[in-house]
């Protein structure tokens, strides 16, 4: 050898080295595939968030939204349903009440146009650390805390999830395509930003 | 793995055969002797971000965290026409291509892979001499982030798992103690086969596949570099915190968008992949100086 092999050298470069050295003796294995065809590129789907078709039903964007507004609201709804009991500040907890109603309606219409777009109900990001949802974690812990210290942890958990969710729906209202995904995308940068609204006046930030 | 060692086997007893070959004509053959076909992409860390212009694309803050090499404007609403306007942190300097891969982290502190990381752009083909380019605008992600560990250790694009020090073939972070200034390494292989029509597939994999028996199935016939991300992430000691923005290690997956200038990456394909060398990211061999080098000393290629 003239120099040395890698030592995590691939059954490919392994064989095409032995096939050089014994290009006559070795019979089996390292025969010569035909040649493939040229390339011929064809961009068949172009970038999903690019496309400007109105009425030809969701695109990538839309499916992403749709996909992780699911778990992310069922993640938030699962804190508001401990807030009335768990917290101390009384307008908190109406706020969580008014909020819950919110979420839920949202939730059943993510779920109609996962249905009817034929997506699984498979929660693609489980597992995942993702911006501004709760983690099975995170609810654990606010599972045992109560009073003040809930409340501090609610508002917080209450923010990054609103902020998140904003941000997702003005994606999803800029680069969807499906008519009513855009729409429930404008619903909740609305309804969240109310929200957001009324918690920064309830905590004086 | 059995084809190979099957191969390899029949290699060694056709060796013994082979032995009454005169040692001299051995040595005179070896600076011919092709042993690896492949150049590297040197590219280091640009951002993080939870975006994923393949997978969520348009939709910023849809995704777990990713570490993005390469092109330096990379986010959720990239096209190959964003990417072509942008810079890279790439040796290439034509290189605008945009390479991610979920976050590492240590408890809460990210783990940065330091310097210049290496994505190796190697034939994925026994017949090396019949790999192509891939087109502008292909993308795809390699691996799952759902994966389970058993799926992730006989992936066909499964190297040799993470390691650090001598621990090898770990199948999620390693489990004892990485000696001080070690770093935990992964390298997995991409699909190399391309339906030769589709940029991209629903599934951002379904257009490409792996070769059969390091030849490319009908299904996918055209021959592109087979990508092999090699990152180096600088973390020892006790990774028992350590986990991955997608879980834990097994989850590990990574993402291209092809936006090389096409010239300079037929060189590089033509000269090191076709021409079977051992580049560096300028398309030279140190070992075959005599072959000259794909691009000139700024890393771009020479036009008349």
């Amino acid at each position: 050898m003239a120099r040395p092999t890698h030592r995590k050298t691939v059954g490919a470069q392994r064989c095409a080295l032995v096939g050089a050295v014994l290009a006559v003796l070795l019979l089996t294995g390292c025969a010569t595939p035909a040649a493939a065809p040229p390339p011929t590129p064809r961009p068949a789907e172009p970038p999903p968030a690019a496309t400007t078709s109105v009425a030809s039903g969701p695109n990538a964007t839309d499916t992403a939204w749709v996909q992780l507004m699911i778990p992310m609201t069922e993640q938030v709804l699962a804190l508001l349903d401990l807030t009335p009991d768990h917290g101390a500040d009384q307008e908190l907890r109406e706020l969580a009440t008014r909020a819950r109603t919110d979420h839920q309606a949202t939730l059943d219409q993510l779920r109609q146009l996962r249905d009817r777009a034929g997506l699984p109900t498979t929660n693609v990001h489980a597992g995942h650390r993702m911006p501004g949802m709760l983690t099975t974690d995170d609810l654990a812990v606010l599972q045992q805390t109560r009073g003040e210290d809930f409340d501090r942890r609610f508002v917080a958990a209450l923010r990054a999830h609103l902020d998140q969710a904003i941000t997702l729906a003005q994606g999803e209202q800029r680069s969807g395509a499906d008519q009513d995904t855009q729409r429930l995308a404008a619903t909740v940068t609305e309804a969240s930003t109310d929200q957001r609204a009324r918690l920064d006046q309830l905590t004086g930030s | 793995m059995s084809g190979k060692r099957l191969l390899l086997a029949a290699a060694l007893a056709a060796g013994l055969v082979a032995s009454p070959l005169p040692m001299a004509n051995q040595v005179a053959a070896a600076d011919s002797l092709v042993t690896h076909h492949e150049f590297q992409a040197n590219c280091s860390v640009t951002t993080h971000r939870p975006d994923d212009p393949i997978v969520y694309p348009g939709l910023s803050g849809a995704s777990h965290m990713h570490t993005f090499l390469g092109n330096t404007t990379t986010n959720a609403t990239s096209t190959l026409g964003s990417l072509l306007a942008g810079g890279t942190s790439c040796k290439v300097p034509d290189d605008r291509s945009a390479y991610w891969f979920p976050t590492m982290y240590n408890g809460n502190t990210m783990i940065v892979p330091s310097g210049p990381q290496v994505v190796y752009y190697k034939s994925g083909v026994l017949d090396y001499t019949t790999v192509k380019p891939f087109p502008q605008g292909l993308r795809f992600v390699v691996g799952s982030p759902t994966a389970t560990k058993d799926e992730f250790q006989h992936a066909p694009g499964a190297v040799e798992g993470f390691e650090c020090g001598d621990s090898f073939h770990n199948w999620d972070f390693p489990t004892s103690l990485c000696p001080a200034g070690t770093q935990v390494n992964i390298r997995y292989q991409a699909p190399s086969c391309w339906d030769g029509i589709h940029l991209d597939s629903p599934d951002h994999q379904s257009h490409l596949a792996y070769p059969v028996n390091l030849v490319c199935p009908a299904s996918h016939p055209v021959p592109v570099p087979m990508l092999e991300f090699k990152i180096a992430f600088p973390v020892d000691g006790d990774l028992s915190q350590v986990r991955l923005s997608s879980g834990r290690g097994y989850s590990w997956h990574y993402d291209f968008f092809n936006a090389w200038d096409p010239p300079t990456l037929a060189a590089l394909v033509k000269h090191c992949i076709n021409g079977g060398l051992q580049c560096d990211a300028r398309g030279f061999d140190q070992y075959k100086p005599d072959r000259g080098a794909a691009l000139d000393e700024h890393y771009r290629l020479p036009r008349a």
